[in-house]
């Protein structure tokens, strides 16, 4: 009848359960590990949220700053913006300048010289005068081209006219060659006039290779 | 999301109904959600009974519900022995003896447990220090049954104790609460048996079996009203429906003269007067009984504040629990939860 401690009872409620005879009732605890896991999970979400909360707050005050500066940035950059734009202008306008006076001869003094060449069996019905860029060995060459047309009298004074065009100063021009084509279109057997083109071709000399 | 704790039932099983309790769970301090009693009848359906539990706690899908029960097995023992040394006491030998020739118990088929009369401690037999013991149990095959029955009904009985025992050491627990420091008699009225204890001071001072109990009462109630046979007669002593206060003495005279003879022998015995009676177990329309024997023996029924004695034991009443209306009846279910001992250690150290 002797008793150890575990098996003492408390005062007056003595137990006569007969723990042989009961049903097995234990089961695998799991619910330890499912409410683990779902602490687990709910940290995790709960870090995330906060991680991402606390980024966009630090976006947020950023983007502010940012707009902040913009803000007071923008006429500033708005006076940039159209000085740049001035520049831009005045550097187009600058580099036609430059192109024109670029030229190996000046329009008006063609003209000019033209007019005080023409003999007096010859008209002109049209002058043009075209600048063409073309691209020899990476580098960027103008060339010059004169279209006259008109009508002469006779072939004589047309060829005269064309040696006179061909000794003239202002087409031989250094680091140039002339190029003068004559094109004619047949007698008129009315009036016995030859309508003609010239073409009178500028192009810069190739540089000679180097030795 | 998380599971919540696991509830704790309290079930207190008799002949005459079940009461039960439904708790916050078993550790102290804790808390009585619902209290709830179902009558059993003569033939009860098992069903009934299930689904009465089932209603009061969640099996939560499971087939059986972990409770603390009390109950009164058949030809159950609670016997008195007062020793002549303690030292006798620490020979197991001695004891076994005594159990099988004072009081005709075989300890071979028995559960017995033996607790000091003094206070309801376990008795630890190498170490006794007291000579003054009670002897309580019932027969192996007693307990089983019951147990078998409360399995029956879905119920785990995680503790089964003897509810005779339990509730004396609830009356005696009181007694020490409320400071009443006059004997108090207590009487377990039941079918076939009943149980007579004198309580001084929270100390068993005597426990005494009666071999008859109500069903002795039955033909005498059929010879008084001329009714066809004693199953008629315990038909209309349950009924509800006949006023038992005049013929009251003279159905319980049997069992008033068991009752006088024993406390007028204490009383001559000790010189103290006896002042209460506390009847347990009875149903709620036998309260009749109490009044008609404290009447006989000019005894006060002694009636528990069940709330403030259970607050002191550091169990709570839920919102909604009410025991102000309850009887003494519920005192067997209410002891189950006390951990009486914390009170004698408390008191102990305060000495």
């Amino acid at each position: 009848m002797s008793r150890s401690r575990k098996n003492i009872q408390p005062n007056w409620r003595p137990n006569f359960v007969k723990t042989s005879e009961l049903p097995d009732i234990k089961v695998v605890r799991t619910d330890f590990i499912i409410n683990f896991v779902v602490i687990v999970l709910m940290l995790t979400l709960g870090f995330y949220v906060l991680q991402h909360e606390y980024r966009f707050y630090v976006l947020d005050k950023t983007i502010a700053v940012m707009e902040q500066r913009i803000q007071i940035a923008e006429p500033e950059d708005t006076m940039s913006l159209k000085l740049s734009r001035e520049f831009t202008d005045a550097a187009e306008h600058i580099a036609e300048v430059e192109k024109f006076y670029a030229a190996p001869f000046q329009v008006q003094d063609l003209l000019i010289q033209l007019t005080q060449l023409r003999p007096e069996q010859l008209i002109f019905k049209q002058i043009s005068v075209v600048e063409s860029l073309a691209k020899e060995e990476a580098a960027q060459v103008v060339s010059y081209r004169i279209n006259v047309t008109g009508e002469v009298i006779s072939l004589t004074v047309l060829d005269e006219f064309k040696g006179a065009l061909a000794a003239l100063d202002l087409f031989n021009y250094a680091g140039y060659t002339l190029d003068i084509d004559e094109t004619l279109q047949g007698r008129d057997a009315e009036s016995g006039i030859f309508p003609y083109t010239l073409q009178i071709t500028l192009k810069p000399v190739k540089p000679a290779p180097a030795a | 999301m998380l599971k919540p704790k696991s509830k704790g039932l309290f079930i207190d099983f008799s002949e005459y109904s079940v009461l039960a309790a439904r708790t916050s769970g078993y550790r102290l301090p804790m808390v009585i959600e619902q209290i709830a009693e179902f009558s059993l009848k003569a033939d009860q359906d098992p069903k009934e009974v299930e689904d009465f539990f089932r209603e009061l706690v969640n099996f939560r899908g499971a087939s059986y519900f972990v409770s603390r029960c009390g109950v009164y097995p058949d030809r159950r023992f609670v016997r008195y022995y007062e020793a002549e040394s303690a030292s006798k006491v620490r020979d197991s030998a001695f004891l076994t003896t005594a159990l099988t020739n004072e009081f005709k118990i075989d300890a071979a088929s028995s559960d017995i447990a033996i607790l000091d009369a003094r206070d309801g401690a376990d008795l630890d037999i190498e170490k006794a220090s007291t000579r003054r013991l009670l002897f309580c149990g019932a027969p192996n095959e007693s307990f089983l049954a019951e147990q078998k029955r409360l399995l029956g009904y879905g119920i785990y009985p995680e503790r089964l104790e003897l509810s005779t025992i339990t509730t004396l050491g609830g009356v005696s627990d009181y007694a020490r609460f409320s400071n009443i420091t006059t004997p108090i008699l207590c009487f377990e009225l039941t079918a076939q048996c009943a149980n007579i204890f004198i309580l001084n001071r929270g100390q068993v001072d005597v426990a005494r079996p009666v071999s008859f109990g109500l069903d002795s009462i039955y033909p005498l109630l059929q010879r008084e009203l001329g009714l066809k046979d004693a199953d008629s007669a315990r038909k209309l002593f349950f009924s509800n429906t006949f006023d038992f206060a005049e013929m009251g003495p003279k159905l319980l005279r049997r069992i008033t003269k068991e009752l006088q003879a024993t406390t007028g022998f204490y009383e001559v015995q000790t010189g103290l007067t006896i002042s209460h009676a506390f009847l347990s177990v009875l149903p709620k329309n036998l309260n009749w009984i109490s009044r008609t024997i404290a009447d006989s023996l000019a005894l006060e029924i002694l009636k528990p504040s069940l709330e403030g004695w259970l607050e002191s034991l550091r169990i709570k009443l839920g919102d909604g629990v009410e025991v102000v209306s309850l009887g003494a009846r519920w005192m067997g279910l209410f002891s189950l939860m006390g951990e009486f001992h914390l009170r004698e250690e408390v008191e102990g150290e305060s000495v």
